[in-house]
C-alpha cells in the first residue's frame, strides 16, 4: 500500500466512472449516421474538440489529442514518474522508427511522429540524421547505436531493426519495472512479451518464415521460454496449441486460432489478447492506495480509444454494425459497477 | 460518284488494275478485320473473368486492410507501411499482332513486403499486405491485356473504316469510272465506225 498515491486514487477513481462502458459504446454504433455516433460522444470526456471532426483523419487526431490529455493527467499523479513515462516511452520507440525509416528515404509526414515523447522528438531526429547520439538519454543513445549496427550489418533490414526496437522497448519496460519492484507493471510486461511472442509465432508461421526468422523477433524476458516456441515451431499448431496446455494462456490461444482457421481471420485472437490483458489491469480496480489504478486506468484508456476508433472508423468506412461489434474489445468498466 | 479522269484506254486499263488492287485490299482487309474481331472477343472473355476475379480479391485484401485498419492508430499504421524492401521492376517488351505492336509486360519483384515491427502492427495487416502482393501480378496481366484490347479495338475501328471505305466508295466509284470510260470508249468506237461508213459511201458515189 502506497499511500502518496491517496489523492491521485481518488482522482483516478472519479475518472473510471466517466470510462465508456459497452453499452455506451453499442449505442454509438447503432447510430444512424456517423454524425448521429459523433454526437453520442457529445458528453462523454471526448467532447473537447468534438465539432472539428469531418473526417476519419480528423478523429484519429483527436483520439491523439485526447491521449496526450491522458498521459498528462497520468504524468501529474503520479509519483513514481520513471514507472509511468515507460508508456510514454513507446512513443520515443515509434518516433525513431519513423526517423530512422526517414533517413532510409522515406517520406515522411508531421502526423506520423506521436507525442507526448520523453525526448523531444526534434532531438531524435536530429540524432538519427545526424549520428550524434549522445545528446539523447543513455537508453535512447545506445538502442540508436545498436540499431545503426544492425542497419549496416544486416543488408539495411528494416523490419529486424524495428522488432530490435520493440524489443529493446518491452526488454527496458520489464527492467525497469523489477528494479522498482511493482509486480502489477512486471506482470503486465510480462504478459505484454509473451502475448507478443506468440502472435509473433503465429504470424510467422503463416508467413512460412524459417526458424532463423523466428529466432530474430522473439523476445526475450517472457514468462514463456523462447525455446518454447522455437521448439514448436516446425510442429502443428495443435501441438504448439497444446504445450500451453498449462499456461494462462491456453484458453485464449486455443479459441484464438480455432476462430483464424474457421474464418481465415486473426481479428478475434487479437480481441481475445486484449481482452485478456485488460481482464488483468482490471486488478488495479481493487488497489486502494498504489500506482497500479493509475496503470489500469492508463491501459484502460488505450483500449478505450481502440474500441472506439473500431466503432467511428467502422461507420466511416460503412461496415455492417455486426461485424463491428464482433472487434469490440471489453470494457474497463462494466455499467453495474455504476 | 465517277472518278475525275479523261476517259482513254489508258486510264481504263489503269482503273482496271486499281480495281483488282482495291478488291485485293478489301479482301485482304476484310480478312484483318475478322482476326481481329475473333481475337478480341476471346481477349474480352479473358479480360471479364480476370477483372471480376481481381475485384473480388481487391475487395477481399481491402476488407482485410479496414479491419487492420480499425484497431491500429493512424501513426501506427503509417510508420509500418512507410517504408517497403520490396523492389518491383516493370520490363515492357512489344510483340507484333496484325501490324501492332503489343505491350507484354514482365513484373519482376524482389525482397520482402514485411517491413515492420510486431509489437504495435495488427496481425490482419500482414494478412491485407500478403493478398495485395499476391494481387500485383494479376493486377499488372489485367493491364496488359486491357491495353491489348484498347488498341485491339482502335485497329477494328480503322480497319472497318478502310473497308468500309473500299467497299462503299472506291471500288463502286472505279467500277463506275469503268462503265463510264467503256461507254465512251465504245461510244468513240461507234462514231470511228459510222464516219468510216459514211465515208466509204461517199467514195463508192463518186
Amino acid at each position: 500500500m502506497d499511500n502518496r498515491y491517496a489523492y491521485a486514487v481518488g482522482k483516478i477513481r472519479a475518472k473510471e466512472v466517466r470510462l465508456l462502458d459497452l453499452p455506451k459504446l453499442l449505442s454509438i454504433l447503432e447510430a444512424e449516421n456517423i454524425e448521429e455516433a459523433l454526437k453520442g460522444l457529445s458528453d462523454t470526456d471526448y467532447r473537447e474538440g468534438l465539432a472539428l471532426v469531418k473526417q476519419e483523419e480528423d478523429f484519429d487526431l483527436h483520439l491523439s489529442l485526447h491521449m496526450e490529455r491522458v498521459y498528462g493527467l497520468i504524468s501529474e499523479l503520479t509519483h513514481d514518474p520513471q514507472l509511468t513515462d515507460l508508456f510514454i516511452l513507446r512513443n520515443d520507440f515509434h518516433n525513431i522508427k519513423v526517423a530512422f525509416k526517414k533517413k532510409c528515404g522515406a517520406s515522411v509526414e508531421e502526423e506520423y511522429y506521436l507525442a507526448p515523447s520523453v525526448v523531444n522528438r526534434e532531438e531524435i531526429v536530429e540524432a538519427v540524421e545526424t549520428g550524434n547520439f549522445f545528446r539523447l538519454p543513455p537508453l535512447l543513445a545506445g538502442t540508436l547505436q545498436e540499431i545503426e549496427g544492425i542497419y549496416n550489418s544486416s543488408k539495411k533490414n528494416i523490419q529486424l531493426i524495428d522488432t530490435t526496437l520493440d524489443e529493446i522497448y518491452l526488454s527496458h519496460c520489464l527492467q525497469v519495472s523489477q528494479q522498482a519492484k511493482c509486480e502489477f507493471l512486471e506482470r503486465l510486461f510480462l504478459i505484454q512479451i509473451d502475448l507478443t511472442n506468440i502472435r509473433t509465432f503465429l504470424r510467422l508461421k503463416e508467413m512460412d518464415k524459417g526458424r532463423d526468422f523466428l529466432k530474430n523477433r522473439l523476445i526475450s524476458g517472457g514468462l514463456l521460454e523462447r525455446d518454447h516456441f522455437l521448439k514448436s515451431f516446425a510442429g502443428s499448431l495443435e501441438s504448439f496449441v497444446d504445450s500451453l496446455r498449462f499456461k494462462d494462456y491456453y484458453g485464449i490461444v486455443k479459441d484464438g486460432i480455432e476462430s483464424w482457421k474457421k474464418s481465415g481471420s486473426f481479428s478475434f485472437l487479437e480481441k481475445l489478447f486484449d481482452d485478456y490483458l485488460l481482464n488483468f489491469v482490471k486488478k488495479a480496480k481493487y488497489i486502494s492506495f498504489g500506482i497500479e489504478p493509475l496503470i489500469g486506468y492508463l491501459v484502460a484508456k488505450e483500449m478505450e480509444v481502440k474500441n472506439l476508433r473500431t466503432v467511428i472508423v467502422g461507420k466511416f468506412n460503412g461496415l455492417f454494425p455486426e461485424i463491428i461489434k464482433e472487434k469490440l474489445r471489453e470494457a474497463y468498466i462494466s455499467s453495474r459497477n455504476l | 460518284m465517277r472518278l475525275a479522269v479523261n476517259p482513254t484506254r489508258m486510264e481504263l486499263l489503269k482503273l482496271k488494275k486499281r480495281l483488282i488492287l482495291a478488291r485485293r485490299g478489301h479482301k485482304l482487309l476484310k480478312d484483318k478485320q475478322d482476326e481481329l474481331m475473333r481475337n478480341f472477343l476471346s481477349l474480352i472473355e479473358e479480360i471479364k473473368e480476370l477483372r471480376l476475379t481481381v475485384e473480388i480479391e481487391l475487395f477481399q485484401a481491402y476488407g482485410s486492410f479496414l479491419i487492420a485498419r480499425l484497431t491500429m492508430g493512424r501513426e501506427f499504421l503509417d510508420e509500418a507501411l512507410m517504408f517497403s524492401q520490396l523492389e518491383t521492376n516493370l520490363e515492357v517488351t512489344y510483340v507484333p499482332l496484325m501490324n501492332l505492336r503489343i505491350p507484354r509486360y514482365r513484373l519482376n519483384i524482389e525482397g520482402d513486403y514485411f517491413s515492420y515491427g510486431l509489437l504495435t502492427t495488427s496481425m490482419e495487416l500482414d494478412r491485407a499486405l500478403k493478398r495485395y502482393r499476391e494481387l500485383i501480378p494479376k493486377m499488372v496481366e489485367l493491364a496488359e491485356k486491357e491495353r491489348e484490347l484498347e488498341m485491339l479495338s482502335y485497329e477494328i475501328e480503322r480497319t472497318r473504316r478502310r473497308v468500309n471505305a473500299l467497299e462503299h466508295i472506291l471500288i463502286p466509284n472505279i467500277f463506275e469510272t469503268i462503265s463510264y470510260i467503256s461507254m465512251k470508249l465504245e461510244e468513240l468506237e461507234r462514231s470511228n465506225l459510222t464516219r468510216l461508213m459514211k465515208i466509204k459511201d461517199i467514195v463508192r458515189r463518186h
